[in-house]
């Protein structure tokens, strides 16, 4: 009776470790953690030179809702959360020579570019997905993989238009009229003055 | 009595059934119609083809806007430049609106050769009776598509909610 107890004890002891040795290579943490499985070189596409001079930035938060319908039943919805920057400025490769004059008392006359939004983009660190659903007599259909991507892409427009009506473009005119008398003032300019430019984007 | 309440279960199913198909053919063909690829001339006498992947319709503080989302391929061995206000949007009361480009796209569409340009978003804001009648998108030339049929739609959008169509019926 004993011995055969012994056995069985063996049996165990050699049986638990190899179960749990087995367990831990199929299903253990190394396999749960985020592993790297490509290293692409960065490959550079365009090279684009720049003259944007970036005078406000607008913190924009918005709660978007995307629908999409699908073919031929059915819609899916999400409800996002966004956190967009909207940058505001003047782009001054569009400053000809012909937009500034220098006058006899070395003032300065400038025709500054009209102001426009020169970049927008989503704070991913503050963007989150409240809720995401499909219609449940539809469960045939998947999940659309785009649909976060695409209302991303909505948020920035809505960020854009809530911008405007907020009034980025006048404080974009504002704050460049100051940061360049500043300039100007800095390196000897007595004065400077800016004339009304080209219209301002809608 | 037993009997009649089944033949009538029945006759509801299978004009219920009947009737659910037919609207889903309906709308698989209406897809099929909205999705096909137009192949279409420029003014400067460019090939390429054009098709409509979705349109998306939304509401910001700005207005109403409507998003066309487009895959343009080049057959061409050369690159083509289309301009993006050649993709003039028209509703029924013949307004006429053209795409704003943002700021991360530019004026003119380039397709390198035999190159796509895979969703190109065309946006536009628009009227709130934009959606009273049909809605048709310029493509090239002389070329039109349909990107909504000629029934009235009320869209019933918050601020800050979209809505995208692949079909014409809405």
């Amino acid at each position: 009776m004993l011995k055969q107890l012994k056995f069985y004890l063996i049996c165990l002891l050699i049986a638990v470790p190899t179960a749990l040795a087995v367990y831990f290579y199929l299903f253990g943490s190394p396999r749960s953690g985020i592993e790297l499985i490509g290293d692409a070189p960065a490959l550079v596409r365009q090279i684009q030179e720049l003259r944007e001079l970036v005078t406000v930035k607008y913190s924009v938060q918005k709660v978007v809702t995307l629908k999409e319908e699908k073919v031929p039943f059915g819609s899916e919805s999400l409800l996002l959360l966004v956190h967009a920057e909207v940058l505001g400025g003047v782009d001054l490769a569009k400053l000809t020579p012909a937009d500034v004059s220098l006058a006899s008392d070395r003032s300065v006359s400038i025709k500054l570019p009209a102001p426009e939004i020169l970049h927008r983009y989503v704070n991913d660190k503050d963007t989150k997905v409240w809720d995401r659903q499909k219609t449940w007599w539809t469960p045939w259909e998947p999940f659309n993989p785009e649909l976060d991507q695409k209302a991303r892409q909505l948020a920035l427009e809505s960020a854009r238009a809530a911008a405007l009506e907020m009034g980025i473009l006048r404080d974009a005119q504002t704050n460049a009229e100051r940061v360049l008398t500043n300039f100007l003032t800095a390196v000897g300019i007595p004065a400077v003055r800016f004339e009304a430019g080209n219209e301002r984007e809608p | 009595m037993k009997k009649f309440a089944i033949v009538a279960g029945m006759v509801v199913v299978i004009v219920g059934g009947g009737l659910l198909t037919w609207t889903a053919l309906a709308r698989l063909r209406d897809a099929r119609g909205f999705g096909a690829a137009h192949r279409v001339r420029t003014f400067g006498e460019t090939n390429y083809v054009a098709r409509v992947l979705e349109t998306t319709i939304g509401r910001t503080d700005a207005g109403l806007l409507v998003v066309v989302a487009l895959r343009l391929e080049n057959p061409n061995p050369f690159e083509i430049a289309l301009e993006r206000r050649g993709f003039v949007l028209v509703d029924g009361d013949k307004d006429y609106y053209l795409p704003a480009a943002t700021e991360s796209q530019s004026d003119v569409i380039r397709i390198g050769a035999r190159g796509v340009a895979d969703n190109e978003l065309l946006t536009y804001a628009v009227q709130d009776d934009a959606f009273q009648g049909v809605l048709g998108l310029q493509l090239g030339h002389y070329y039109w598509t349909l990107l909504k049929g000629p029934q009235p739609y009320t869209p019933a959008l918050n601020q800050d909610e979209y809505r995208t169509f692949r079909r014409r019926d809405w």
